[in-house]
């Protein structure tokens, strides 16, 4: 007289355990609470944030035209030839090389092909074009010729076959010209973090290039004479023999070209993405509660009578939080973005120290879509930590103590090295891939900081795993 | 009384039933299950029954997997309970009825355990509809009565149409009304041929309920029998006695070596003789009496007095070991 | 004072209020010691004008979870265990109940948090010599007998004993844990951590002025002052109006609602 049960079932499949721990999550209204408390504070913060304040950044000059410059007058039409027999190392964005241009006051338009440490060969015009870029360093053949409104350039390596790197028409180009040689190196510019924000000062490098075979072809009969453009120092010229040994500092740079440092530093993208850091409370505080609340009330009993294979139910859960918490993130961190850039506008962050990014940019895409995986990956580390620890209040304390103490007391009272390790070693680190621009305190890669992040929660899931299978319900 | 002995093997069999074996478990210094052997069988209601403490909840968490035991087996038709696939089939339980999520609805509470064994959606109405809770399916279970909560859980239970049921404690918090339904469910739900488990610490709860007992104390078994068996055996043979002249009877009957125990202003239980030698003494002493009767001890009493040592937290109790 | 020695006993009856006092005053300490280890009063250019009380004080940002915890606690166990119905039994006069949490947790977070800010003097005293932050370079011994010092260090207990109160009030408010927990953190750590990335200017100082955990720590600061957007005690005021908004709307809803 056994009984056998009538009802039929599809089984204990892994999909059959994602629909459960759905019903589970979704059927209880603090959740949703939560889940849209975090987006909205998350879009709130974002706004609040891109209306705080704004840049100056567009009304410093858009160029800079400092160097040391070896010139003599060409009227009308010809060329500079020279070889540039060695470049020190003084910067990376170090130059050295040919130029022409209109006049010796600093903002006069210009042309100049020129050898960098680090960056090749460069033929650059105008403080706003790249007019191309190539590899090559000292030495090197250059020259410039200049045809009407046009100059050209060219690089040989033995002074005899010359390949064209590229042609450029100058606006404003007078008859007479100044043709010659010029060396440049940048300041090495240091951020120094200050309690409440940073402060950044240059510190002046001197450039140092030896030339010869300097022709000038249909001229050449002035001297040669060395000025510093703009407000440089430190230039110099001496001759031995053929040899022209010029030093310098400076840049001639400007918006288009590499060498260029915007005077805008701030990351306009992860700045409006702050909202962030309460999005990442709120769902830190849902993969918490998911899991402590089974523990509070008793369900997990029911639970685990119910699934017995209890790692299972373990990564059920961790799916269905972790896909639900990258929705939600990623709703919120688009219409953060989006809702922040008329503030930034607004503010003046505009083009050129800062171009619009529009959020199809893939390092933009990256940062937004990035932003939803941190708070799917840390709802995640939070049920694993709550799953271990079986209280939320110690687990908020835990988890919330590791993503919010290192970023405080890193700006508050840490020297910037400690405060960067820290951004390296905690689960901090994952905010790293909300970051478009490398800065002072860029910490960590931006995927090498999700990593990070990452490397948490599964390592805390497997122990979460381990224990839920070990441990009795 | 037909006590098994521990250790004797239980041979495993396909029919559904619920079989412990040697259960050991200790929770730090607190031994809770201490060699517990017995088996519940299908077609009847099998009483689990023991003080407070004594590890009956225990031993139902064992058989469910979700604690291990220290040494020995727990199995449901012979296997054990983290090796079936869609347990909610096999066994339906009510281990702890508070054990809701306050903010969750009552279909909601079902339709994830539902879920979780691939059971299709219709069977949440149908058991809500068997427990009564139809009407409130879409109320959260925070605002639920105890009893409400017993009848939600019993739901549970009856999800998958389980051959074997097990529920601890299912009466408490029920009004008179919901423990008379909750009886007729357990005696209908046994008339169909499952083995039915239900834990108690009060023997009278089950006293028109069971039909077989499991008697536990102090995590050890005390008794494995039948309601009758145990009732027969809680008379034991005594004699009910009634008389005008106690002290008189009481030291004639013990001269003759009855064991004699005053009941009451007028009545005596004596063990140890029969009734028939009982009235000869008496008669021969001339010892009034109106009344000798074969003692028919109540479930309670024979419970009270088998667990009479094993009671540990009641207030003046002697170490028996 | 019923009142008072029954909420007394139930916190101290709780295994967990030990350890959330204990972990009070480690973190603090423990975060004390690292930052005055990883300082360096020599090799720090070019910006050296270390505020050392505010330094060594800086194991506030962790052991201020533990006041919350605390805080929390005190008030929203009774309603996950409805133990709140026996306690409104046993003393029905609910404003006297709540007012008797609140100075029992107060006191006690109150006494942890001197014990963790004199253990934070301690630590920094021994580690911060041996960084270079001698009175040769400029950086005499920390000590309780100069005004601004002592005002740093009284002022962050009181500000501990203010976050539990804060922390109370919500939990009061939303009777929930977890809640409490996460809401009384996001306001406290989430606006410092932004204002960082803010540029400089009115909204800024704006933002600064309003969040409770960057106005209340001003009281720890002893140098540039002036730079500050809110003065010490002015700051340390913010943070009580909000504790004491959080205890009024707790007060009033613990009053009106059904138990």
């Amino acid at each position: 007289m056994s009984y056998q049960s009538t009802v039929s079932s599809r089984g204990d499949g892994f999909g059959a355990q994602l629909r459960a721990e759905w019903t589970k999550f979704w059927s209880v209204r603090s959740t949703k609470v939560c889940t849209g408390l975090g987006v909205l504070l998350t879009i709130g913060l974002s706004v609040l944030a891109s209306n705080a304040g704004g840049t100056d950044a567009n009304n410093q000059p858009p160029f800079t035209d400092r160097f040391s410059l070896v010139y003599q007058p060409l009227p009308g039409d010809g060329s500079i030839t020279a070889r540039l027999a060695s470049q020190a190392n003084s910067h990376e964005w170090a130059k050295a090389g040919v130029i022409v241009k209109a006049d010796t006051s600093s903002g006069s338009t210009y042309a100049a092909l020129v050898a960098t440490p680090a960056h090749g060969l460069r033929m650059e015009a105008e403080f706003t074009r790249t007019v191309a870029s190539l590899p090559g360093a000292a030495p090197t053949w250059l020259r410039l010729t200049r045809t009407g409104g046009t100059v050209a350039g060219y690089t040989s390596p033995d002074g005899t076959t010359w390949h064209r790197v590229g042609g450029v028409t100058l606006a404003g180009l007078p008859a007479t010209v100044q043709v010659g040689l010029m060396v440049a190196s940048p300041s090495v510019v240091e951020t120094v973090k200050a309690a409440g924000g940073s402060d950044t000062r240059g510190r002046a490098t001197i450039g140092r290039a030896v030339f010869d075979s300097v022709t000038v072809q249909s001229g050449g009969l002035a001297p040669w004479r060395q000025v510093d453009i703009g407000d440089a120092s430190g230039g110099s010229l001496s001759r031995a023999g053929g040899a022209f040994t010029v030093t310098g500092s400076g840049d001639i740079s400007g918006y288009g070209i590499a060498s260029w440092v915007t005077p805008g530093n701030d990351d306009t993208v992860s700045n409006s993405l702050v909202g962030l850091q309460f999005g990442l409370i709120a769902m830190v505080a849902l993969g918490i509660v998911f899991a402590a609340a089974e523990y509070k009330t008793g369900i997990v009993r029911t639970t685990f009578a119910a699934s017995p294979r209890r790692g299972r139910v373990l990564a059920a859960k961790a799916v269905v939080l972790g896909a639900t918490a990258f929705v939600a993130g990623l709703l919120a961190s688009v219409a953060a973005y989006l809702a922040a850039q008329p503030g930034l506008h607004s503010n003046g962050y505009n083009p050129p120290a800062y171009p619009h990014r529009a959020i199809t940019e893939p390092t933009v895409l990256r940062a937004v879509v990035g932003a939803a995986l941190v708070l799917g990956v840390l709802a995640v580390f939070g049920l694993a930590i709550s799953t271990l620890l079986r209280r939320s209040v110690r687990s908020l304390a835990l988890v919330l103590g590791l993503m919010l103490v290192p970023q405080i007391v890193g700006a508050a009272v840490l020297s910037l090295g400690t405060d960067l390790w820290l951004h390296r070693l905690t689960p901090v680190a994952g905010l790293a891939i909300t970051q478009t621009r490398q800065r002072f305190d860029t910490a960590i890669s931006p995927w090498g900081g999700f990593g990070v992040l990452a490397g948490y929660a599964a390592v805390a899931l497997v122990a979460a795993i381990l224990a839920v299978r070990r441990r009795d319900a | 009384m037909t006590t098994r002995a521990a250790g004797e093997p239980s041979l495993p069999t396909m029919e559904p039933n619920i079989q412990v074996h040697q259960l050991h478990k200790r929770y730090g210094r607190t031994v809770a299950v201490d060699g517990l052997t017995f088996t519940v069988r299908p077609g009847q209601v099998t009483g689990f029954v023991g003080p407070n403490g004594a590890g009956k909840s225990t031993t139902m968490r064992v058989i469910l997997g979700l604690d291990r035991p220290d040494t020995g087996t727990a199995t449901i038709g012979g296997r054990p309970y983290r090796s079936l696939r869609t347990p909610l089939r096999e066994v339906g339980t009510l281990l702890d009825a508070a054990a809701v999520h306050p903010g969750r609805r009552a279909r909601d509470h079902l339709l994830w355990m539902a879920h979780s064994n691939g059971l299709p959606r219709s069977r949440v109405d149908t058991v809500l509809e068997m427990v009564g809770l139809t009407d409130v399916a879409r109320r959260r279970a925070g605002g639920f009565s105890l009893g409400m909560r017993q009848r939600l859980g019993i739901a549970g239970a009856l999800l998958g149409d389980p051959p074997v049921l097990m529920f601890d404690e299912p009466v408490n918090g029920l009004d008179p009304e919901g423990i008379r339904w909750i009886r007729n469910l357990l005696r209908s739900l046994a008339g169909q041929g499952r083995a039915i488990f239900v834990s108690s610490h009060l023997m009278s709860e089950l006293e028109d309920t069971a039909d077989h007992l499991i008697v536990v104390g102090r995590g050890r078994l005390i008794a494995d029998t039948s309601v009758r068996d145990m009732l027969a055996a809680a008379s034991g043979g005594r004699v009910v006695l009634r008389t005008k002249d106690r002290a008189a009877a009481m030291t004639r009957l013990a001269n003759a070596g009855a064991t004699v125990a005053a009941t009451g202003p007028d009545e005596l239980v004596i063990g140890g003789l029969p009734a028939d030698r009982v009235v000869n003494l008496l008669s021969q002493a001339g010892v009034p009496f109106s009344e000798v009767a074969g003692h028919r001890a109540s479930l309670e009493q024979a419970y009270m007095d088998l667990t009479r040592d094993s009671v540990e937290f009641s207030g003046a109790v002697k170490e028996s070991r | 004072m019923y009142a008072l020695h029954m909420e007394w006993t139930k916190l101290r009856t709780v295994a967990t209020t030990g350890w959330w006092l204990l972990g009070l005053v480690a973190c603090t300490v423990g975060l004390a010691a690292f930052v005055s280890s990883t300082v360096d009063a020599v090799n720090c250019a070019p910006r050296c004008d270390f505020d050392l009380p505010r330094l060594s004080l800086s194991g506030v940002y962790i052991g201020q979870i533990a006041a919350v915890a605390l805080g929390a606690l005190a008030v929203t166990t009774e309603y996950d265990t409805a133990m709140v119905r026996t306690t409104l039994a046993a003393y029905p006069r609910r404003g006297a109940v709540l007012a008797a949490k609140l100075a029992v947790v107060t006191v006690v977070v109150l006494g942890c948090a001197a014990l963790g800010v004199l253990g934070s003097l301690a630590v920094a005293r021994g580690i911060l010599p041996g960084n270079g932050f001698t009175r040769a370079n400029g950086y005499p011994p920390l000590s309780l007998g100069d005004r601004a010092t002592l005002r740093a260090y009284l002022g962050t207990v009181l500000y501990l004993g203010l976050i539990a109160i804060l922390s109370a009030g919500v939990g009061a408010t939303l009777r929930n844990t977890a809640a409490t927990v996460s809401m009384v953190l996001g306001m406290l750590y989430v606006l410092p951590i932004v204002i960082p990335f803010l540029p400089t200017g009115a909204w800024r100082d704006a933002l600064y002025r309003y969040s409770p955990m960057s106005a209340g720590l001003t009281v720890q600061a002893t140098r540039g002052l002036n730079a500050l957007p809110i003065g010490p005690w002015p700051g340390l005021g913010v943070l009580a109006g909000y504790a004491g908004a959080a205890v009024l709307a707790g007060a009033l809803l613990f009053r009106l609602r059904d138990a």
